[in-house]
């Protein structure tokens, strides 16, 4: 399997969102951050922090990127089949940006196999409550047969 | 680039994937239905239309893309795929598609593709909207 490196993707993200006003025209930014076919070579770290740093650097990508581009990124990313990007996208959306469609992909990434994933989920939705981010994820989470993905979905209820 | 022939045929087996008896036959690790979308559909390559004109082709391959039919971030995924595409004709198809089925962003898709350059593009999205 082809993959990109972490520094290398994280680069690209702060190319990205230092790049994107809504003013310019379409970013040709479709090489490693579209392509999700790509595993990223996370090198030492663990996939949980991974996720959590290049979700980072995706919240800021996604809210300096148009809407459109925004969507697609992110979608493509929670349909990936890579975990470290699905958590990079759970991970981001605990950040507050506007994201059309951030409800439809927490919705979709609450019910990944990872429990990582679901508990960032839960985090998000609970950030996100307040703007029409929540289509139930935190109710559905909060009977999750994983523990801490439980706790933080019946706290945050 | 991709035969519009070949491109319909996908986009058949892709709607035929997504029936009741074939969506029990196979399902993501989410559970959920699975249309078969493979790399010709979700790529960007130019769309090889032969004799049609470039709005007819748009038009077919809209009609036959099946939004409705897929789970909603897939069918979302492959609309901005499609919105943001270099080639005219993929971003008419979409909105076409767009005419049928609704997923989440169809509106933003529209905005966007509102103020494409090219005249075909903005043409089909006035025609779907109706102004």
């Amino acid at each position: 399997m082809r993959k990109v490196s972490l520094k290398r993707l994280l680069t690209k993200l702060t190319v990205l969102a230092l790049a994107a006003t809504p003013a310019t025209t379409p970013i040709a930014y479709a090489d490693e951050v579209t392509d999700v076919k790509l595993a990223v070579d996370r090198e030492h770290l663990n996939d949980t922090d991974a996720a959590i740093v290049l979700g980072r650097g995706l919240a800021l990508a996604l809210d300096r990127l148009r809407p459109l581009e925004a969507t697609h990124l992110a979608s493509s990313w929670a349909l990936a089949a890579d975990p470290v990007r699905r958590g990079a996208v759970a991970n981001a959306l605990e950040w507050m940006f506007p994201l059309v469609g951030d409800a439809l992909v927490l919705d979709h990434l609450s019910r990944d196999p990872d429990p990582k994933i679901r508990a960032a989920c839960a985090r998000a939705a609970w950030v996100r409550r307040s703007t029409g981010g929540d289509l139930g994820v935190l109710d559905r989470l909060a009977s999750d047969p994983d523990p801490a993905v439980r706790a933080i979905a019946e706290q945050a209820g | 680039m991709i035969p519009l022939r070949r491109l319909l045929c996908k986009l058949a087996v892709a709607a035929l994937s997504a029936t009741p008896a074939a969506a029990a036959s196979g399902t993501s690790p989410f559970g959920e239905e699975v249309v078969d979308l493979d790399d010709e559909l979700t790529s960007d390559a130019p769309i090889d239309r032969e004799h049609i004109e470039p709005d007819d082709a748009a038009f077919v391959i809209g009609r036959n893309l099946p939004l409705g039919a897929m789970n909603p971030l897939s069918a979302t995924q492959l609309a901005t795929t499609w919105a943001l595409s270099s080639d005219p004709v993929r971003r008419a198809a979409i909105v076409y598609a767009l005419e049928h089925s609704s997923p989440l962003g169809a509106r933003t898709i529209l905005d966007h593709l509102s103020q494409d350059p090219e005249s075909l593009v903005r043409a089909a999205v006035v025609r779907v909207r109706g102004y």
